[in-house]
């Protein structure tokens, strides 16, 4: 581990907005910014995940008049700077989804391999946190390239090459700093539900009654998996803005009404204890059969910006309950 | 005094769930957060026990109305939730006889968002009037309109301009009008939290879901945005309960309120009309006039 000065990283960041696009946590959510002193953290995590800046709400992904196609191209170099190990985790896992052998996402992996992930480590967790559910804590650095940890006018740091070059000619010795208590302390403040085996339990509790109970309360809007760092789930459309058409990748939502309604008029999921069966199942047992890992990271989203304080915790704890 | 409420709310739901005058009660529960009550359904009558009263049962009950077609319904309720209901019935949304009203006067209920801000974790006893959420600041009122069964003591109802904010906005310019709205538009990440929070999108199919004819384009071009904004407030004029959930609902703070409140102010100026009160009395979006002011129109 390296010790940085947080003024001279904050130079040097500003130097490297010249050649990187830069995002980082502007107030309550993250964003591009400009300058570093834009940089503000209101919450201990924001609030629209860095999922935004690989797979952005709306993206055109080609343009068209009469006969001439253009593709965008995309040739930009990102750095992601201070987001939390949940969603650098989260953005693995959208890796797992995207950078596939069979189908590879030329839009997201333009955006994705010309991106360096410094993540920060969390030593206040959130209430809403639940991160070590799922093999990951507030102190991960595996699935980010250099992890860093706030130390009032330094920074500790360690990372791969990619991410420590970038601060060449200003990182120095450690001095021995130990962390361990700091990241004892973060992790056991940490409350999560036990989710060990929940994949395989929800393989067989599809038509459990406990959807419609876990659902009631649930109004069906799309917070939840619009701020969720890991939901992907896009529409396509065709659109024409200002003589430009094109065709668009949209965000969508399975808890939506009309994301399964079929031309036909048919709506295979028309009750929203399906919706929200889909959302819970696609976390936990679909995901876990495609990649070997949960599909949520704990960031506790979902349950902070609910309007009617529906908790993923709770439902997990009533699955494993069943 | 709260404390006899919840017991109150307790033994009337136990009692309507007993006797079978109802099937279902829609009330709250304790949240799992700071400041947090979360609505709640109860079928068992030894479930009751679960059911709550405090200063943080914001939500709109009414919303969950229509989700139950085939029961009777037992709901608690404060003014801006028994306002929905009439509001519902004037719009032959709803049953009297399949509903069961226990109403609560209601004091305003406390912005968990300001709370946090403020004291952290650690609500205090008191909680002064610049702590509610900014519905309840201008609610007229807080006490039910129409119930089966009251528990509680009435709350004085404010008597003065219940639309300052409104009167205060209107004497901006037109430009800044309509910054002030592009840049609450520009925040919208189109989740519609709001039309969902809201007892009065009952729509089957909601204008922005229809895709022939393709009213707006999906995604967040502001313009997109705004057209989403204005159609979905002016489908609210006159309809509007005033209840605040959509504003309450929106995960990105978007202040949407006073657009609704211009359109009820507007409709109560013109035809002297208040949604929420009488389920007898039509309202102006569901009726014509050939009398109907058209001031406008020079």
């Amino acid at each position: 581990m390296k010790k940085i000065d947080k003024k001279r990283l904050f130079e040097r960041l500003n130097n490297l907005i010249k050649d990187y696009v830069v995002y980082a946590p502007k107030g309550k959510d993250f964003g591009k910014i400009e300058d570093t002193s834009e940089i503000k953290r209101e919450s201990i995590n924001v609030r629209l995940s860095p999922k935004q800046v690989f797979l952005p709400q709306e993206e055109a992904l080609f343009t068209f008049k009469q006969g001439d196609i253009k593709v965008p191209e995309n040739n930009e170099k990102y750095i992601l700077f201070g987001i939390r190990p949940c969603d650098a985790k989260a953005i693995a896992l959208l890796d797992k989804n995207f950078d596939t052998k069979d189908f590879p996402d030329p839009y997201y992996i333009d955006r994705r391999k010309n991106s360096i992930l410094i993540a920060e480590a969390c030593i206040e967790p959130e209430s809403t946190c639940f991160c070590t559910a799922f093999g990951s804590g507030p102190f991960e650095s595996k699935d980010a390239d250099a992890l860093i940890i706030d130390r009032g006018d330094y920074y500790l740091i360690d990372g791969n090459e990619k991410a420590l070059s970038l601060f060449d000619g200003l990182l120095e010795d450690d001095g021995g700093e130990k962390i361990l208590e700091l990241k004892k302390k973060a992790e056991d403040s940490i409350k999560s539900p036990v989710v060990e085996g929940i994949d395989k339990k929800l393989s067989s509790m599809i038509d459990d009654p406990i959807w419609d109970e876990v659902s009631r309360k649930c109004i069906t809007c799309g917070a939840c998996t619009y701020l969720c760092p890991t939901c992907y789930c896009f529409d396509i459309q065709d659109v024409g803005k200002d003589d430009k058409y094109m065709r668009e990748r949209v965000w969508d939502s399975c808890m939506f009404t009309v994301y399964t309604l079929e031309a036909s008029g048919h709506n295979p999921r028309k009750e929203k204890e399906k919706r929200m069966r889909q959302r819970v199942m696609h976390k936990f047992n679909y995901y876990p059969f495609l990649y070997d890992e949960y599909g949520c990271v704990g960031c506790g989203r979902c349950i902070k910006y609910c309007p009617v304080n529906v908790d993923i915790r709770k439902i997990i704890t009533k699955i494993m309950e069943v | 005094m709260a404390d006899k409420i919840v017991e109150n709310i307790r033994k009337e739901a136990k009692r309507i769930l007993e006797e079978k005058i109802v099937d279902i009660v829609i009330g709250f529960e304790k949240g799992t957060l700071p400041y947090t009550a979360s609505p709640v359904f109860i079928e068992n009558p030894d479930d009751v026990d679960k059911l709550i009263w405090n200063r943080y049962c914001h939500n709109n009950l009414a919303v969950y109305l229509r989700n139950f077609p085939d029961k009777k319904i037992g709901i608690i309720v404060k003014g801006c939730d028994s306002r929905s209901i009439v509001a519902l019935m004037a719009e032959k949304q709803l049953t009297r006889e399949n509903i069961y009203i226990i109403g609560v006067p209601c004091e305003g209920m406390l912005d968990k968002n300001k709370l946090l801000e403020e004291f952290g974790d650690n609500p205090p006893a008191e909680v002064k009037e610049e702590f509610l959420y900014p519905s309840c600041q201008y609610c007229e009122h807080k006490n039910p309109v129409i119930y089966d069964f009251l528990t509680g003591e009435p709350v004085q109802e404010k008597e003065e301009e219940p639309y300052p904010d409104v009167v205060e906005f209107e004497k901006k310019t037109l430009d800044e009008r309509w910054k002030y709205f592009q840049e609450e538009a520009s925040k919208c990440i189109r989740c519609y939290a709001c039309r969902q929070a809201c007892p009065m999108c009952y729509c089957e199919e909601c204008f922005v879901d229809t895709n022939s004819p393709k009213w707006l384009d999906p995604g967040i071009d502001l313009p997109d945005l705004q057209v989403w904004h204005i159609i979905r407030a002016y489908h609210q004029a006159g309809r509007c309960v005033d209840c605040g959930a959509c504003e309450r609902a929106c995960p990105m703070d978007i202040k949407i309120l006073w657009l609704t409140r211009k359109l009820n102010k507007d409709v109560r100026d013109l035809f002297e009309f208040e949604i929420g009160i009488d389920p007898e009395k039509v309202p102006p979006l569901g009726t014509f006039s050939l009398y109907d002011k058209e001031e406008f129109l020079i």
